[in-house]
Formats: C-alpha cells, sequence, structure tokens
C-alpha cells in the first residue's frame, strides 16, 4: 500500500464529487456552515495511576479534561493544549491518539461555551468552599480571648496575613522593621497628595472611616440562614461568606495605611537585579516612565472605586509603581518578588545533582525573561498583564540562576501569579459579633460548621467519582448531553429530556451518538473506538511519545536494525536515562506487538528479580525496592497477554514554543499538503510535519467522506 | 482486528479494575528530583511571545463568567469579586483597568442573550459613568451577537 495514500475509514463511502462540491462551497461560504474542529484526544496507559488510559477535548488551544481527585471528587480540569501535550505526550510518554470531529460553527460554540461554563462553574464553587472553611477558621480564632499572660490580643496574635502587604511591612521571616525610623516613599507621597487634590483633602479620611464602620459591624450569618444549594453548571448564590468581607476590609484598610504612610518597598520583596539583563538604555528608562505614569493615573482611579476588592490591587499597584520609579531611577529593572508562599522547592543539593537539565532549564528561562521584557518595554496599552508576566519571568529565573551557582534552594511556581506577599496586619476583630454573649458565639461557629460539612456533602453527591459510571470518559459524554439538553430547551438538564431528543441533537450535531451506559465506552481506548465510529471524524491522528517519536526520528538518518537494537531495551537507549518513580524492567513493548509476551516474560523476570533483592534490603531501604520490585512484575503481566501499559517516563525535557499553527490548532494535514510527508510509516499511515518544525511526533490519518457529510 | 479489540478492552478493564485507578495523571513522589525540576521547567510555560493569546484567554474567561452570572442571577457585587478573580488568574492586577475586561463583559452578556434592561443594568454599575467602558461592552455585545 502507498503509505502516503488515504486510507478509506471504515464504513465510510467515497463521493468525491459530494466531497469536491461541498469543499468548494465551504471554500466560498456559499449557504455553507464553516466546519470547525473538536478533537477527542485519547491518552493511552501509563504505569502508576493512569493506567487506565485518559481521555480530553480540545477546543483550539485549551484542553477540558476530568480528573479525579482525593478523596473521590471527578472535578473538570483546564490546560493550555501546549501544556498539556508537554504533560502527557513528553513527561509522561504518552502516545495521543486524536479524533478531529467536524461540526458546523454552532455546536462548536455550543460545545465549548458549555464546558467553559462548567469549569467556571465548579472553579467557583471549590473557592466557595473553601471560604465557608476559612469562616470557621476565622471565629475559631476570634471567638476566645487572649490568653492568660498576654497584654492584649496583638502580643497573642500575629494579626490577619493580608495579600500584598509584605511589599510594605514585614513578612513572616523578615526581620521587623522599625516604620518610625524609615523615610517615607516620595512616590506613594505624589500619589496621594495627587489623590487629594482630585478627591478633596477629605476624601480619603472618608475612605478610612467607610471601612472602620463597616468592619465593626461586621458579623457572622445568622444561625438559621438558608443553606447553600449547589447546582451543576450554574453559580453559586449567596451573600459573601464573612472571611472573604473581612478579608477585603482589612486589605483596604491596610491599603489606605500605605497611601497615608508612604512607606517604601521592602528590600527583600524585590528581585536582586545585579544581571546584565535587567539594565536599562536611557530608551528603555524612558518607556518604563512612561508605564509608571500609566499605572499611577489608574491608581487614582482605583482608590475611588466602589468594588469590594479593591484594596488588595491598591497595595499591588503601589509597590509595582514604586518598583518602576526606582527603575527608572537606578537604570536597572527593579521587579516584585511574585513567588507565592506555597512555591515549590528544590533543594540546592538536589538541583546540584542534575547539572545538565539545571543549566537547560536555566538557558529556557533566560529566553523566556528576554521575551517578557521586549514585551512589557515595547507594550503601550494597559500595564498589568504584560508586567505580571515580566515578573513571574524574572522571578524563576533569578531563582533558577541563584541555584545554579549553588547559592540556595530553588523555588518553583506554575502561571502568572499575582503578588501576593502577605504580611499580618493588626486584627480588627469583630466587634459586632455577640461580644459579651459566649453562647451565641458558640451557636454562630457551630452553624458555620453545619455549613462547611453541608457543602461538603453537596458536592460530594453532585461530582462524586466512580471507576465505571462517573470517570474521565462518560463525564465528557454526560456534558455534550447537558449542553445538548440545553439547546433544545433552555434550562432543561439532560436526565429530564427524552432520550430520543438527546439523541437526535447529537447525531445532527456530531453525526452520531455515543452510549456510556451499558457498555465498555467508558473505558478510555474503547471510547475513542466509539468516537471514530459513531461521529463525524474527519481525521484521526497520532501524537507518538516522546520516547517513539525520538525512534522515528532515528529511523530517518540510520539503519534500521542499529535503531531497533538499541532503543529496544534500558540499557542501551539513547532516550530514556532511568526515571526514578520507574521499576526497573528491561524492554519497552509499546513499539512492538508481536514481541511483546516475550518480552514481557524478560521484564516479569526483572521485576521478580527486584522484588527478590528488595526482600533482602527491607531492613536498608523499609521496603521501597521491594515494592517497585512488585509493580514491575505487576506491569509486566499484560505484555504476556499482547497488552502494553508501561511506557518509561523521562526526565527534564525543556518545553520549546511550538510553531503558531499548532497553537492556533490548525489540523495537521495542512501541513502536511505544504510540506510533504517526511516519513512512510507501517500500515498505510503517513507521518506528518508541522508547520516548519519537522515533528515525528504526528501521524495524521484523514477519513474520506468526512467532508461530503452535510455538517448542519 | 475486532477480536484483539476486544481483548485489549478485556485486559484493560482487568487491569483498571485491579489498580483502580482511572482518569488520573501520574502521581509523581514528592522527592524525585525529575518531578521537581520538570515542575520548574513546565511552569515557565507562555502562551505567546507578545501576550497576545494571554489577553484573548483573559477575555473569553470574562466572557463566560459574565455569562455564567447572568444565568445564575446574583446581585453585581458578586460579579464585581469574580471578575477579580479571574483577572488575578490571568496576571491582571486592576481589572478596571483593563478595557479588555469591559468588552469580556459585553460578550458574556450577549451569549447569555441578556434582555436590554439587564445590559443597561451592567453598563451602569460597571461602567460607573466612564464613557469608554461602557464603549467597550457595547462593541463586545455587538462583537458576540455578530459571531
Amino acid at each position: 500500500m502507498n503509505p502516503t495514500r488515504p486510507r478509506p475509514a471504515p464504513g465510510g463511502r467515497r463521493r468525491p464529487v459530494a466531497a469536491t462540491l461541498a469543499a468548494l462551497g465551504l471554500l466560498c461560504g456559499a449557504g455553507t456552515a464553516a466546519a470547525r474542529g473538536i478533537e477527542y484526544i485519547y491518552i493511552d496507559a501509563n504505569v502508576g495511576s493512569a493506567s487506565g488510559g485518559h481521555a480530553a477535548l480540545r477546543f483550539e488551544d485549551e484542553v477540558y479534561h476530568f480528573q479525579h481527585h482525593e478523596p473521590g471528587l471527578l472535578r473538570l480540569e483546564r490546560d493550555r493544549t501546549r501544556d498539556f501535550r508537554h504533560r502527557y505526550g513528553v513527561l509522561e510518554n504518552r502516545t495521543l491518539e486524536v479524533s478531529r470531529i467536524e461540526v458546523d460553527d454552532s455546536t462548536w460554540r455550543l460545545l465549548r461555551d458549555h464546558f467553559a461554563r462548567v469549569y467556571r462553574v465548579q472553579e467557583r464553587q471549590i473557592a466557595l468552599g473553601r471560604a465557608l472553611a476559612a469562616d470557621v477558621a476565622l471565629l475559631e480564632r476570634l471567638r476566645d480571648p487572649a490568653p492568660p499572660g498576654a497584654s492584649d490580643r496583638a502580643e497573642a496574635d500575629p494579626g490577619s496575613p493580608v495579600a500584598a502587604a509584605g511589599y510594605f511591612f514585614p513578612a513572616e521571616g523578615d526581620a521587623p522593621g522599625r516604620i518610625a525610623l524609615r523615610p517615607r516613599s516620595p512616590v506613594l507621597d505624589r500619589l496621594g497628595a495627587r489623590a487629594s487634590v482630585l478627591g478633596g483633602a477629605d476624601e480619603l479620611a472618608d475612605r478610612v472611616r467607610a471601612v472602620e464602620e463597616e468592619l465593626a459591624a461586621l458579623a457572622p450569618w445568622p444561625a438559621d440562614s438558608a443553606a447553600f444549594r449547589l447546582e451543576p453548571a450554574t453559580l453559586p448564590v449567596s451573600r459573601a461568606p464573612l472571611s472573604l468581607r473581612y478579608a477585603e476590609l482589612v486589605s483596604a484598610r491596610t491599603a489606605l495605611e500605605v497611601l497615608r504612610d508612604a512607606p517604601p518597598l521592602r528590600g527583600e520583596s524585590i528581585l536582586d537585579a545585579s544581571a546584565p539583563i535587567f539594565a536599562l538604555t536611557p530608551d528603555e528608562v524612558a518607556r518604563v516612565v512612561a508605564r509608571a505614569d500609566r499605572l499611577e493615573n489608574d491608581l487614582l482611579r482605583l482608590v475611588r472605586s466602589g468594588r469590594p476588592d479593591w484594596g488588595r490591587a491598591m497595595l499591588v499597584g503601589m509597590a509595582r509603581l514604586e518598583a518602576l520609579r526606582r527603575s527608572a531611577a537606578e537604570g536597572r529593572l527593579r521587579l516584585l518578588d511574585v513567588t507565592p508562599e506555597g512555591a515549590g522547592r528544590v533543594t540546592a543539593e538536589v538541583f546540584g545533582r542534575r547539572p545538565e537539565a539545571a543549566a537547560g532549564i536555566a538557558s529556557e528561562l533566560r529566553a523566556s525573561l528576554a521575551r517578557a521584557r521586549s514585551a512589557f518595554l515595547e507594550s503601550e496599552g494597559p500595564v498589568d498583564l504584560p508586567l505580571a508576566r515580566l515578573e513571574a519571568a524574572a522571578a524563576r529565573s533569578v531563582e533558577v540562576e541563584a541555584g545554579l551557582a549553588g547559592d540556595r534552594d530553588v523555588r518553583f511556581f506554575p502561571g502568572t501569579p499575582a503578588p501576593a506577599r502577605a504580611a499580618p496586619r493588626p486584627d480588627p476583630g469583630l466587634p459586632g459579633w455577640s461580644p459579651a454573649d459566649s453562647e451565641a458565639r458558640g451557636a454562630d461557629l457551630a452553624a458555620a460548621r453545619a455549613r462547611v460539612r453541608d457543602f461538603e456533602r453537596q458536592l460530594e453527591s453532585l461530582y462524586a467519582y466512580d471507576l465505571f459510571s462517573a470517570n474521565c470518559v462518560s463525564q465528557i459524554f454526560a456534558e455534550f448531553e447537558a449542553a445538548f439538553a440545553e439547546a433544545e430547551e433552555p434550562g432543561t438538564p439532560a436526565a429530564t429530556l427524552a432520550r430520543e431528543r438527546i439523541r437526535a441533537e447529537s447525531e445532527r450535531r456530531l453525526g452520531g451518538f455515543v452510549e456510556i451506559a451499558g457498555t465498555l465506552n467508558f473505558i478510555p481506548f474503547v471510547s475513542a473506538r466509539a468516537v471514530r465510529e459513531a461521529y463525524r471524524v474527519a481525521e484521526t491522528r497520532t501524537e507518538l511519545s516522546y520516547r517513539r517519536s525520538q525512534v522515528e526520528a532515528m529511523l530517518a538518518r540510520e539503519p534500521g536494525w542499529r535503531v531497533a537494537l538499541r532503543e529496544s531495551n534500558t540499557l542501551t537507549s539513547s532516550i530514556y536515562s532511568g526515571h526514578p518513580d520507574d521499576s526497573l524492567f528491561l524492554f519497552f513493548t509499546d513499539d512492538r506487538f508481536w514481541l511483546r509476551p516475550l518480552m514481557g516474560i524478560a521484564n516479569l523476570a526483572v521485576g521478580i528479580g527486584e522484588t527478590l533483592a528488595g526482600v533482602a534490603w527491607l531492613p536498608v531501604d523499609g521496603g521501597d525496592t521491594l515494592l517497585s520490585g512488585l509493580d514491575g512484575a505487576l506491569f509486566s503481566l499484560p505484555e504476556l497477554a499482547f497488552f502494553n501499559i508501561r511506557k518509561g517516563r523521562l526526565e527534564v525535557i525543556p518545553s520549546t514554543p511550538e510553531p503558531d499553527s499548532v497553537a492556533a490548532g490548525v489540523g495537521a494535514e495542512a501541513a502536511v499538503a505544504a510540506e510533504g510527508p517526511l516519513h512512510a510509516g507501517d500500515g498505510g499511515e503517513h507521518v506528518g510535519t508541522l508547520g516548519k518544525h519537522r515533528d515525528a511526533r504526528v501521524r495524521t490519518e484523514p477519513r474520506e467522506g468526512a467532508l461530503d457529510s452535510d455538517p448542519g | 482486528m475486532e477480536v484483539r479489540t476486544k481483548c485489549g478492552a478485556m485486559a484493560m478493564l482487568g487491569m483498571v479494575a485491579l489498580l483502580g485507578a482511572g482518569c488520573s495523571s501520574i502521581s509523581w513522589s514528592s522527592d524525585s528530583i525529575s518531578n521537581s525540576l520538570n515542575s520548574i521547567s513546565n511552569s515557565s510555560s507562555e502562551s505567546s511571545p507578545d501576550g497576545k493569546s494571554d489577553s484573548a484567554a483573559y477575555r473569553s474567561d470574562v466572557k463566560h463568567l459574565t455569562a455564567a452570572h447572568l444565568r445564575s442571577g446574583g446581585p453585581l457585587e458578586d460579579l464585581e469579586r469574580d471578575l477579580g478573580s479571574v483577572a488575578r488568574e490571568h496576571g491582571v492586577n486592576d481589572w478596571e483597568s483593563d478595557p479588555a475586561t469591559f468588552f469580556g463583559v459585553g460578550q458574556g452578556l450577549a451569549l447569555a442573550d441578556a434582555s436590554k434592561a439587564r445590559i443597561d443594568a451592567i453598563e451602569a454599575g460597571l461602567g460607573a459613568g466612564d464613557p469608554e467602558r461602557t464603549a467597550a461592552i457595547r462593541r463586545g455585545v455587538d462583537s458576540e451577537r455578530a459571531r
């Protein structure tokens, strides 16, 4: 078979004329809805908790997937496509099978909007649960009087931690400063003066008074408050939890205090700027001044804002303003340290153990910092986003450079965190909370605890994980049905709408219907097949795992027998160098089918050997080797029956930027058409390329007959 | 092929039942060096060098948040709080200073098919008399309706 020749889909019909007409219609947009793609992704299994495989849904640059969280919740997660591929395809070394379902624009938007809403609602529900738990903690802290021997509460209690106050006041662990002896910040003095001119001399004093009055009146919800009712895909409506409003008011009070007292930034809250990349040219200094001017004007508006959470934003803004003014004055970028308090930590000793990996990461972060620096200095619109990206990139790079120098532990964190360096501030307490009635306080606290329990029960009821009926696969299709029910009759849950109507809607929009109940379709790899057979799948694509893609690339350069011999096993593989969490094994069996049982026997022998060694080492390592050996033997067993789970996991592989065509969701077939096949694979598949990057990871398998289906 | 798939399904079912695991990412041991280093590496990912897709992702989240609020019928203060949370997720400290916020709110109003009275109320509440904000909200409404 010609490897580049498209293979007819199972059951597919060849209708070239209709396909051509449909394609022309799409190109001309003449009365035909534009076709778009939703990708159903099956991620094959690997060892550990991923032994069942996984499933996800991709809408261009966003991937949605359900994850099992302890203690038994199934939650929707969202990743950027590039992060998802790196995590599963590279670091976890798993092959992704992608089925591109062709849909019209209205279906694409219906489903994407539905998943986006469900995600947002779940995030909000989880946040509400945390706030209710924080209510209990706050009431417990403020209920009890100061312990005997303490002259006042301030002596017994350091106060409430206020997010972003740590840029001006000592954070926990900082040497306590004496504010009275510190100079005033001319930057904040100028800001305060301008605010007074704009709003009148009494405006700030009025604001302070209003905050104090609301704090004085703040009290827990009455014990008989109506219970929450959590519903799927609906934001919970409630009055603001006590702890949330309390934190907002304490933040506002602190922001007004900073504006009044103008303390300078604390030195330990700013990044070290000694590296050459932080130096500014005169032209760049002018741009920093322009950015600071815009931020200052934004803050003059913010200080008069009526939004409930303005205090925290004001604290961050004032810290950034002072950092930018200082940058302009010193000719070097001075940036806030945005490393979150809960950041992960790698010890200097561990970091130094892998110098090559550490150097690779440092190089990646330097490049990232350079890009963020340029983007910030060239930006002209709102200040926040480019400055936040620069702060995050700088914080990561400075951490890793210090780690490379062996100076200290390296902290790490995901995403673009908001500056949040917390510092304890005096606790105003809750004067409005039944001050003399301990019985009433106890009742309020009991009610707050009951609210948390009720909330947890509802959450478990809504999102309970079940291996067979509510897992990462079944929930995707349940959400499809919920979206179709909503489209059929707004406000109607899928369970109350006639099954036939949902099925009909699914057939109209997706080309078919996938049944979960009473089938094996809840298993990830079975579901992928069901999707291919039922839906209007225009193309299936295999994105090879990192190891297999590297092998494919080697096959294009070296004799096949040499690559096969060297890369078939863990001893001579140039790609796999062992992983601390992998048990010992000898052969990779994921790309060998007929030899799999023989290789599995060898792997089983290695697993048994490690197990026996583990018995001998039991007194020394506490059973680690024994458990690892048992694990290795267990995952060798399926190989005896031609079934592979273990792929081997990989150490650090820096995530390199992908071409825009991939991030934008352009189908691989376009790139293949532009550059032609790179390498002939077996079974009629062809290996494609992505954009200008040759990527042996992607194999496309277009399905004929997809275009000639009516997408509407 | 059919037999192979069924055998595979049964074997997978057996393994899944045996191990009691599915749908989860690999759990990395906390003291693993590769876990730690990968975390540093992976946490540095950017969506685009120029940040344009960051802004688009922010607008999209604001849109869906607003639409969800319209459906639940919560007070404006709740929407303001949630806008603050979503903004912080995206690195936006002060959502009022970014026109993308108001554009996204407008899109969300249209997505939820809000009545004119509701749109006017949101414009008055979030717009706070600022013509630029109001204009951004209206642009967002028009943009979403035109799609």
